[in-house]
C-alpha cells in the first residue's frame, strides 16, 4: 500500500507524463554518455592493452596500483604536476576577478552605446578557438615578425626580440594573459545578469543617503552578486586543473607548447594525451587522469566547505 | 481529446528525437564495427563468380565492384581519394575501390584499434601494434585459407616476421641483397639540405666540402644578409642531414650499432658532436628559437618568403621546392648541397630499417580474399611499377639495358589527377622508389648517390622490435620523450660547457630510465637475429 506522499507524487508524475518522458530521454543520454563510461576507470587498475579491444576492459588482469606507482616514479612527474598546479592557480587568480571587475565597470557606464560596444568586443574573443588564437599570438609575439617584438626592439626597450612563444620563462604569463583576454567578456555576462537582478530601490535609497559610486558598489552591488560569485568560484575550483574560467588548460598547453618551452608547458592532461593516445597506453593514461579527477573532487569539497564557513553559501 | 493525442505524439517524438540525437553517431559506428554479413557475402559471391574472364584477365561488372575502407596511417598522405587513371586500372583488375581515410592526427589508428574497427586494409608503420593475430590476419593464414601462393623472398619473410612467428605484412623500402644486386642504379633515400643559389653565388660560391666550410658560409650569410635566417631544419626530418655529417644516428627511436653492440639511439656517441655543432650555430645566431617550436612546414614557408638561406630537409628538396618558388613568383631558386657528405670526415649513417610501413589486412576486413590478392599483386614488380611509376609505354619505358625506368613526367612532382606514384608508397621495395630518380634529371639522385656512399645497411637493427605494450617499449617511449625535450635544451644551452653538461645529464637520465636494461634486452636478440640473418642474407629467393 502506497503512502500518501508517494501517491501524490505518482499522481503528479502521471499528470505530467509527457514532460517526464522528455526529461527521461535527457536523463538516459546523461546516463549513457556520462555515467556508464565511468566504469572504464577500472582499466587504471588493469593491464589493459588496446589490442584487446572492448572485451579487454573486463578480461585483462588486475595489476593494482602498478600504473600509479609508475606515474609517481616518472622522472618528470614533479615538474608536470607543478606546471599543472601553477598554470591552473594563476589562471584562477586572474581569470576569476577579471570578469567581475569588467562587469562592475560595464554596469557603471552611463553611455549605453559605448557600453554595448565594449560588451560585444570583450565577448567576441570567446568564440575564437585556441588554434586561431595561437596564429594571432604568433603574429604579435613571434621573434622574427611579431609586431610586439618589432615595437620593443625599435623603441630600444630590448636588445633582442623576446621569445614569448618559445621560452619556458614566458609560458605561464602568455597563457594567463591569453586566457583572461579570451574569457573575461564571456563570464562578465553572468555577473552582469546578476547585477541586473539587484533591486534598483536599493541604489535609490543609497543615493538619498548620499552614497557615492564606490560605496554603492561595495555595499550593494558586490553583496548582491555574492551568490553568483560563490557559485562560479566553486565551479571554477572544481574544474581548476582543467582550466576553470580561463578555458581549457589542455588546448592551451597542447597548442602553445613546444619542445623549447616543454619544461613549463607539459601538464597532466597533455602528458596523459601523449602517453595514452599516441603510445596507446590507455590504462596508464586513465590512471594519470584519475589522479587529476581525485584532486579536482577534493578541491570542490574543500572550496564548498570553505565558502559555507566564510559566507554561509555553498552549492551543496 | 485531439489536443491530448497531439501532445502524446509530440512527447514521444521529442523523446525519441532526443535519444536519437544522442545515440545517432554511436549507433552508426556500432553497426559499422562488425563486418556486414550481407556485404561480406556479396563480396564472397562476387569472388565465387570471379567476374568475367577475358583473355585470362578478369573483368568486373559495376555491381561486382566493392568499395573497401583503406586507412593510410600517415597525416601527410598526399592522396585522400581513390581516383584517377592508375586507381581505375586497379579497380578494373580487382573489382575493388577504396574509400580512403587519412588521419587528422597521429593518434587515430590507436583509437581505431581500441574500437575494433580498422576497416578493410591498413597502411601503417606501426608494425608491432598491428602484428597481432587478434587484430590482423597473418598472410600465411589467408594464403592457406584461399589456397594461394604468396611467393615471398626468404629474406623478406625473415625480416618481416613478427615476434609470434607470423608474417602480417611486407614493410616498404627494403629489399634483400640478392634483389638489389641486379640493380646498380639503386641508392638509398635519405635527408638532404638546400641553400639559396643567388646568395651562394653572390658570396662567391665557396667550396662546401665539410662542416667547417658550411659554418663559414653561414657566418657570411649572417654578416651580409642580416634579415635572412642562415639555417633552419624541417620538423619532420629533424635535421637528419647534419646528424649524418656528424656521424650521429638520424633515427629518433630504435637501436644503433655501437662497436657491434645494439644500444638505444639516444646513447649513440655521435650525438655529442652533433649537439656541439648545433649549439655553436645557435649561439652564433644562425638559427631562430622558433625553429624548435615548428610542427609542420614552416621552414619551407620561410624559404618561399625569401627569409631563409639553408634548409635541412630531404634529398628531394631541390626538386620539391623550386616548383613552389616558381609558383610563388620568387626570383631565386635553391640547390641541393651534394658533396659535403663526401668531404666531411666521420660522416656516416646506417640504413637500419627493415622497412617503414606496410599493408595490413585487419580482422574487420569484409573481403580478405580479394584484399589479399590485391596486396600480393601490389607487392609484385608489376604492381609496384603500375602504382608507383604509372603505365608502361604511357608514363614510362625501360632504358636500353632495362636498368631504370625513363619517366615522361617529373617523379618528384607527379600529376595527382592520374593518381600515380603515391599509392605505390604503400607497397614498394628498396629499388622501385629510387630508380626513377636516375633518369629524372634532377639533383635528388646525385644527393642520394653521395649519401649511399657513406651508408651501411643493417636490417637486423630494424628487427629489434619491442612488443607494443611491453616494458621495453615503455622505456623506449620514455627515452624518445627525453630526447625530444632535452635535445632542444642542449642545443639552446648558453655556453659550450653548459651544452656538454646538459648532454651528459640527458645520458644519465636515460640510464636511470632503463637505457642499460634496454641495451641488455636488445643484445640478447641482436646476436641471434644477426647470426640467422647472416646465414640467409644472400639467398636468391
Amino acid at each position: 500500500m502506497m503512502g500518501k506522499g508517494l501517491q501524490s507524487t505518482w499522481r503528479k508524475f502521471r499528470k505530467q507524463w509527457q514532460l517526464q518522458i522528455i526529461a527521461l530521454a535527457g536523463m538516459t543520454i546523461l546516463f549513457l554518455f556520462s555515467y556508464l563510461p565511468l566504469f572504464g576507470i577500472i582499466i587504471a587498475f588493469k593491464n589493459y592493452s588496446i589490442n584487446m579491444g572492448f572485451a579487454g576492459i573486463f578480461e585483462s588482469e588486475w595489476v593494482g596500483l602498478k600504473w600509479f606507482r609508475e606515474i609517481f616514479g616518472f622522472y618528470r612527474f614533479g615538474e608536470i604536476l607543478k606546471n599543472t598546479l601553477v598554470l591552473s592557480i594563476l589562471k584562477l587568480a586572474l581569470s576569476f576577478p577579471a570578469p567581475i571587475l569588467l562587469a562592475l565597470l560595464l554596469s557603471e557606464m552611463r553611455c549605453t552605446w559605448f557600453k554595448r560596444l565594449v560588451q560585444t568586443v570583450s565577448y567576441l574573443p570567446n568564440f575564437i578557438s585556441w588554434v586561431l588564437l595561437y596564429t594571432i599570438a604568433t603574429a604579435f609575439l613571434n621573434t622574427d615578425t611579431g609586431i610586439i617584438n618589432e615595437i620593443l626592439v625599435n623603441l630600444g626597450l630590448v636588445n633582442a626580440p623576446v621569445p614569448f612563444l618559445t621560452s619556458p620563462d614566458y609560458f605561464y604569463g602568455v597563457s594567463v594573459f591569453m586566457a583572461v583576454w579570451k574569457n573575461s567578456g564571456y563570464w562578465a555576462i553572468i555577473f552582469l545578469a546578476a547585477i541586473a537582478g539587484i533591486d534598483s530601490q536599493l541604489y535609490e535609497a543609497a543615493d538619498i543617503d548620499g552614497a557615492g559610486r564606490l560605496a554603492k558598489i561595495w555595499h550593494i552591488t558586490l553583496p548582491g552578486i555574492k551568490a553568483s560569485v560563490i557559485t562560479v568560484l566553486i565551479l571554477s575550483i572544481g574544474s581548476l586543473l582543467g582550466g576553470g574560467m580561463g578555458g581549457s588548460n589542455f588546448e592551451q598547453a597542447y597548442i602553445f607548447g613546444n619542445t623549447f618551452n616543454n619544461s613549463a608547458s607539459e601538464i597532466l592532461q597533455t602528458y596523459s594525451f601523449k602517453t595514452g593516445l599516441s603510445n596507446g597506453r590507455f590504462a596508464y593514461a586513465t590512471a594519470v587522469d584519475l589522479i587529476q579527477s581525485v584532486i579536482s573532487i577534493l578541491l570542490i569539497l574543500i572550496s564548498n566547505w570553505g565558502a559555507k564557513k566564510t559566507t554561509g553559501e555553498g552549492i551543496f | 481529446m485531439k489536443k491530448k493525442t497531439v501532445q502524446k505524439m509530440l512527447s514521444v517524438i521529442l523523446a525519441a528525437g532526443l535519444l536519437l540525437t544522442g545515440c545517432g553517431g554511436k549507433t552508426d559506428a556500432g553497426a559499422e564495427q562488425k563486418s556486414d554479413p550481407e556485404q561480406a557475402s556479396a563480396g564472397t559471391e562476387a569472388n565465387e563468380a570471379e567476374g568475367e574472364e577475358t583473355g585470362g584477365e578478369k573483368t568486373w561488372s559495376e555491381d561486382e565492384i566493392i568499395t573497401l575502407k583503406l586507412f593510410c596511417d600517415e597525416v601527410w598522405w598526399p592522396y585522400d581519394e581513390w581516383s584517377g587513371r592508375i586507381p581505375d586500372i586497379v579497380t578494373e583488375k580487382f573489382g575493388i575501390k577504396f574509400e580512403v581515410t587519412v588521419p587528422s592526427d597521429v593518434n587515430q589508428l590507436n583509437m581505431m584499434i581500441a574500437s575494433g574497427d580498422l576497416g578493410d586494409l591498413v597502411c601503417s608503420g606501426k608494425f608491432t601494434r598491428l602484428s597481432d593475430s587478434n587484430i590482423c590476419y597473418s598472410l600465411d593464414e589467408l594464403a592457406q585459407e584461399y589456397n594461394t601462393d604468396l611467393n615471398i623472398h626468404s629474406v623478406m619473410r625473415f625480416v618481416n616476421t613478427a615476434d609470434d612467428g607470423k608474417l602480417y605484412t611486407q614493410m616498404v623500402g627494403y629489399s634483400p641483397n640478392s634483389v638489389l644486386e641486379g640493380w646498380d642504379k639503386v641508392v638509398y633515400e635519405q635527408a638532404g639540405m638546400v641553400i639559396r643559389t643567388d646568395i651562394y653565388e653572390e658570396l662567391g660560391s665557396p667550396a662546401l666540402n665539410n662542416l667547417d666550410d658550411f659554418t663559414n658560409l653561414l657566418q657570411s650569410v649572417k654578416e651580409n644578409y642580416p634579415d635572412i635566417v642562415p639555417f633552419a631544419y624541417n620538423y619532420s626530418f629533424t635535421n637528419d642531414y647534419i646528424k649524418i655529417l656528424c656521424g650521429a644516428t638520424p633515427d629518433e627511436e630504435g637501436f644503433v650499432d655501437v662497436d657491434g653492440k645494439a644500444v638505444p639511439f639516444i646513447m649513440d656517441p655521435g650525438l655529442e658532436r652533433y649537439y656541439e655543432l648545433m649549439n655553436d650555430w645557435y649561439r652564433k645566431g644562425y638559427m631562430t628559437d622558433e625553429n624548435f617550436a615548428w610542427t609542420g612546414t614552416e621552414d619551407e614557408e620561410l624559404m618561399i618568403s625569401g627569409k631563409l638561406f639553408a634548409d635541412s630537409f630531404y634529398s628531394n628538396s631541390e626538386d620539391l621546392t623550386n616548383p613552389k618558388l616558381e609558383q610563388a613568383g620568387a626570383d631565386f631558386r635553391v640547390q641541393l648541397v651534394v658533396d659535403m657528405t663526401r668531404g666531411q670526415e666521420g660522416a656516416h649513417w646506417t640504413q637500419g630499417t627493415a622497412g617503414w610501413r606496410g599493408l595490413f589486412i585487419p580482422r574487420s576486413c569484409k573481403d580478405p580474399e580479394r584484399v589479399l590478392e590485391f596486396c600480393k599483386w601490389a607487392w609484385s614488380d608489376e604492381g609496384q611499377e603500375l602504382l608507383l611509376w604509372g603505365e608502361e609505354g604511357v608514363d614510362w619505358n625501360w632504358d636500353e639495358d632495362h636498368s631504370y625506368p625513363i619517366l615522361n613526367y617529373d617523379f618528384e612532382a607527379p600529376n595527382a589527377e592520374d593518381g600515380v606514384k603515391y599509392w605505390g608508397w604503400m607497397c614498394h621495395d628498396g629499388k622501385a622508389n629510387v630508380l626513377p630518380g636516375y633518369g629524372n634529371g634532377g639533383s635528388t639522385y646525385d644527393a642520394r648517390v653521395a649519401l649511399t656512399e657513406i651508408c651501411d645497411a643493417n636490417p637486423v637493427m630494424g628487427m629489434l622490435r619491442m612488443g607494443a605494450d611491453s616494458n621495453e617499449q615503455v622505456i623506449m617511449d620514455n627515452l624518445k620523450d627525453l630526447y625530444m625535450n632535452e635535445s632542444t635544451n642542449i642545443i639552446t644551452a648558453k655556453s659550450a660547457e653548459e651544452c656538454k653538461e646538459k648532454y651528459e645529464a640527458m645520458l644519465e637520465a636515460a640510464r636511470n630510465m632503463g637505457a642499460d636494461q634496454l641495451t641488455e634486452w636488445a643484445n640478447e636478440k641482436y646476436g641471434t637475429l644477426k647470426a640467422e640473418y647472416d646465414k640467409i642474407k644472400d639467398n636468391k629467393e
